[in-house]
């Protein structure tokens, strides 16, 4: 949730038209590195980026070929940080400085995670100003926006790499059921990554874009998306390309990461029984257990019985087997939960099961069959799953993407928000001002008064939810309108506006109506941080600027080396080459200089290097052309026609 | 109040913008007069019955228009207006897509004071609603599902039949304000009475 950015709304202006740059159909022209906005989906388990292409969307892949970046980020000596497989490696050996599931700190408060605090084997502590949570690393305190700025970062880097481009603007995926302030924080960290976050849309909206975009098809799509810590689902009516979206529920809690929990608490209860340790106390083991017991769940979607196997130090090796069935029963009532938000979400759109056409089945959860058979027997029809569950959020989020950027014209998404917005009335009552599943952008205005004589200032508590007191509700943030003329009480007219973007996050502006004057809002977020403490994290962070900026600048030379190398390599084994040994054995040695300098991550002499080379295999380039164009003709008169 | 004030032409191309947000010819995002109103928007007559399927196309017409998606690349203030006038459109599709909040909104156009002003119901209707919510939370404490569902059938029709009051074009010619705002008063008790039996079912 914001204030309007830094300077007063602007104010709908009175009849004369506005100067106005183009009509709205005109594109404007392209900002130097734009046209490039990628998709991200920044997951509790994994975060990957995904394009539009020519060919259509496509997940980018880092070197390896792999797409998927675990969201996991491990602090090293010396503050350095890795992120993504090799930080989820390290999450064994280096427990306590290892964050993953990060997202679901996001936008919370302290007093939000008791269930976390105890299974997440870094430390979490509440801040001292607001009601944020923080994560504790070597006695150094980061916010989960700026954790999650290093996840996209990375993400960021894979995509430049693949792509061969900068990148600096993309749309995030959220859970749909986020609320503005988890909405707030994504956005946050966005921002602290250097990313212009075009927008922000919800998972479960994306995957149907993913999945309607080749078919056209046409109806009520219900889209299931159980991931690693969140759960959602939307309801959507599709036609001519318009995505609408009439419903959406969830839980912000529930996720893989539960179901992993489930068989880590058995683990550990074995553990206790045969040991008597408690490895609550013992981060290592715990990270251990825990990555075991999510290889047994994911085994268990192929299996009917598996094994997991864990060597404590003690004298032999602690081994745990489970069956699927087991497995089902232990996460029935989890499931259960799941179905209860389906029906809500169908209630709430006034349908019954038998107006649903499709099922869509996304995230990594849904590969456990036990899901997708109660989705079967819940709508009585096959779920959908013929997209990677994985990936397929990433590719709706480069859909919608493109239509950012211009490509796509005749797709319109139209999405809600998830939970009502109002503010707190007498007696602590919440008075909604705009209802859940209303259609975003969306607003509402209130009049609000003075109590007192020259009254000039007026508190407003704003808060999410769908209960009747304010005590129940999610807290967004305090508001205090300033700058009221001095008037008797009850006089002043101070109309204040609600206005929830498409992003699902609000703004908030007011205007006295007698006056005419503009009232100035502080906005205090209850669990996110001010434009002055994004502000400040961005400017410190400036100091790992130059270390990101020259990690990025290798990766680039990097690449830039390796397909100069590479190129000249496959031009050297060319049979029939017009090269003289001494060009050979030059070229053979200018290769391995540069091989040594992109091993040693030396960016000044690779550069000089990379340039010179090639500039040189520029010029042989050429005669080797010229050479090849020479010998051709030469072959076409030995054998005419 | 003027039912259908003539429209203002578009600065841009001179035509008949057909919206007060956006003119359909020339694509243009237009500076609203004070006092539009959601027919405006819409581009349809002011009218307690309006075309759904008109509704429809001209919400998704001016939704191409005016959604924040489609204007990435503009400017800071075309954006901006963009973002308010596509809440602005939101919020007309859907107080004309309901019969109830149209009537409610139709009624302020006619008088904005009518609903304040005619507050107080009839005695006898107060007291029937009265014995009905006893009926209701009888039922629910006794778990009558019998009576529970009758008491929501009973509720249901005197919400439709007020709806049909409301829905009768007639009743908008030279409105009584008062018998319109003391039916829509009585909606709202019947609709609370319907959520209750809903409610202990």
């Amino acid at each position: 949730m914001t204030a309007p950015d830094d300077k007063p709304a602007t104010p709908a202006r009175a009849a004369a038209p506005a100067p106005q740059a183009t009509p709205a159909a005109r594109p404007l022209p392209a900002a130097p590195g734009a046209g490039t906005v990628i998709g991200i989906d920044l997951g509790t388990t994994n975060s990957l980026a995904a394009i539009v292409g020519k060919d259509g969307p496509r997940v980018l892949p880092d070197a390896d070929g792999n797409p998927l970046i675990p969201s996991v980020v491990s602090f090293l000596d010396g503050g350095q940080t890795v992120v993504g497989r090799k930080a989820r490696e390290m999450a064994i050996l280096n427990p306590r400085r290892t964050v993953y599931s990060v997202k679901r700190l996001m936008g919370r408060g302290y007093e939000d995670l008791a269930a976390e605090r105890s299974m997440l084997p870094y430390a979490i502590v509440p801040s001292d100003q607001a009601r944020l949570v923080l994560v504790e690393i070597d006695g150094k305190r980061l916010t989960p926006q700026e954790i999650s700025a290093l996840i996209l970062r990375k993400v960021r880097e894979v995509a430049e790499a693949a792509l061969g481009v900068p990148v600096d603007r993309a749309v995030i995926t959220v859970p749909a059921y986020f609320d503005d302030s988890q909405r707030q924080a994504t956005r946050d960290a966005a921002k602290i990554a250097g990313l212009h976050a075009l927008r922000i849309v919800n998972e479960p909206t994306a995957a149907a874009l993913a999945y309607g975009l080749d078919t056209r098809r046409q109806g009520t799509i219900v889209v299931y998306d159980l991931g690693g810590g969140t759960f959602d689902v939307s309801v959507l009516k599709i036609t001519q390309g318009v995505f609408k979206v009439v419903s959406t529920n969830g839980d912000t809690h529930l996720g893989g990461d539960d179901f992993d929990q489930l068989i880590m608490n058995r683990v550990m209860d074995l553990v206790a029984a045969r040991t008597g340790m408690d490895l609550h106390v013992h981060p290592q083991a715990l990270q251990q257990i825990r990555l075991s017991a999510e290889a047994l769940k994911i085994e268990l979607s192929e299996k009917q019985v598996a094994t997991l196997e864990i060597d404590l130090g003690a004298a032999e090796p602690i081994r745990y087997t489970l069956t699927r069935a087991d497995f089902e029963a232990a996460i029935a009532a989890l499931l259960a939960r799941t179905l209860d938000c389906c029906r809500a979400a169908l209630s709430d759109a006034r349908l019954a099961v038998k107006d649903v056409d499709e099922v869509v089945c996304v995230g990594g959860s849904t590969r456990i069959p036990a899901v997708r058979a109660l989705l079967e027997q819940e709508f009585s029809r096959k779920p959908h799953t013929e997209l990677d569950p994985d990936r397929v959020v990433a590719l709706g989020a480069a859909i919608q993407a493109d239509v950012l950027a211009g490509g796509q014209r005749d797709l319109l998404l139209l999405d809600v928000i998830p939970l009502s917005l109002g503010i707190e009335t007498v007696g602590g009552a919440f008075a909604k001002l705009v209802n859940r599943n209303v259609t975003i952008p969306a607003r509402a205005t209130e009049m609000f008064s003075t109590s007192v004589d020259n009254q000039t200032s007026i508190d407003i508590n704003v808060f999410q939810g769908e209960r009747e007191l304010v005590r129940d509700c999610r807290e967004l943030g305090r508001f205090k309108l300033r700058g009221i003329p001095g008037m008797p009480a009850g006089m002043p007219r101070v109309e204040v506006t609600f206005l929830v973007d498409a992003d699902g996050v609000l703004t908030v502006s007011a205007r006295e109506q007698r006056s005419g004057q503009e009232a100035s809002i502080d906005v205090v977020p209850s669990h996110g941080l001010t434009r002055d403490q994004v502000k400040g994290i961005i400017r410190d962070s400036i100091v790992n600027a130059q270390s990101d900026f020259a990690a990025r600048e290798l990766v680039e030379l990097r690449n830039k080396a390796h397909n100069l190398v590479q190129g000249t390599r496959r031009v050297l084994g060319m049979p029939d080459m017009p090269f003289t040994d001494e060009q050979r054995s030059e070229l053979t040695r200018d290769i391995a200089e540069i091989e040594a300098l992109s091993a040693a991550g030396d960016v000044p002499k690779l550069k000089v290097a990379c340039d010179t080379f090639g500039e040189r295999t520029h010029v042989l380039a050429d005669e080797v052309i010229g050479a090849a164009i020479k010998s051709e003709l030469n072959r076409g008169q030995r054998t005419p026609g | 109040m003027n039912p259908d004030p003539a429209p203002v032409p578009c600065p841009q191309c001179g035509l008949d913008p057909q919206s007060s947000l956006a003119c359909l010819h020339c694509s243009r995002l237009l500076e609203e007069a004070p006092g539009a109103t959601h027919f405006q928007r819409l581009g349809l007559p002011v009218g307690v019955v309006p075309d759904a399927a008109a509704l429809e196309r001209s919400y998704l017409r001016l939704s191409r228009l005016l959604h924040p998606d489609f204007h990435g690349a503009s400017d800071e203030s075309l954006r901006d207006l963009a973002l308010r006038h596509s809440a602005l459109l939101n919020e007309a599709y859907v107080t004309l897509g309901d019969p109830e909040s149209r009537a409610e909104y139709l009624l302020g156009l006619h008088d904005p004071q009518a609903l304040d002003r005619w507050k107080q119901l009839a005695s006898e209707f107060l007291m029937t609603a009265m014995e009905t919510s006893e009926a209701v939370e009888q039922a629910g404490l006794s778990h009558d599902g019998d009576a529970l569902a009758r008491l929501r059938r009973e509720a249901r029709a005197e919400i439709d039949a007020r709806l049909a009051s409301l829905a009768d074009p007639a009743a908008w010619v030279s409105p009584d304000t008062r018998r319109l705002a003391t039916l829509l008063h009585e909606l709202r008790v019947f609709r609370r009475i319907l959520r209750d039996a809903e409610r202990a079912a």
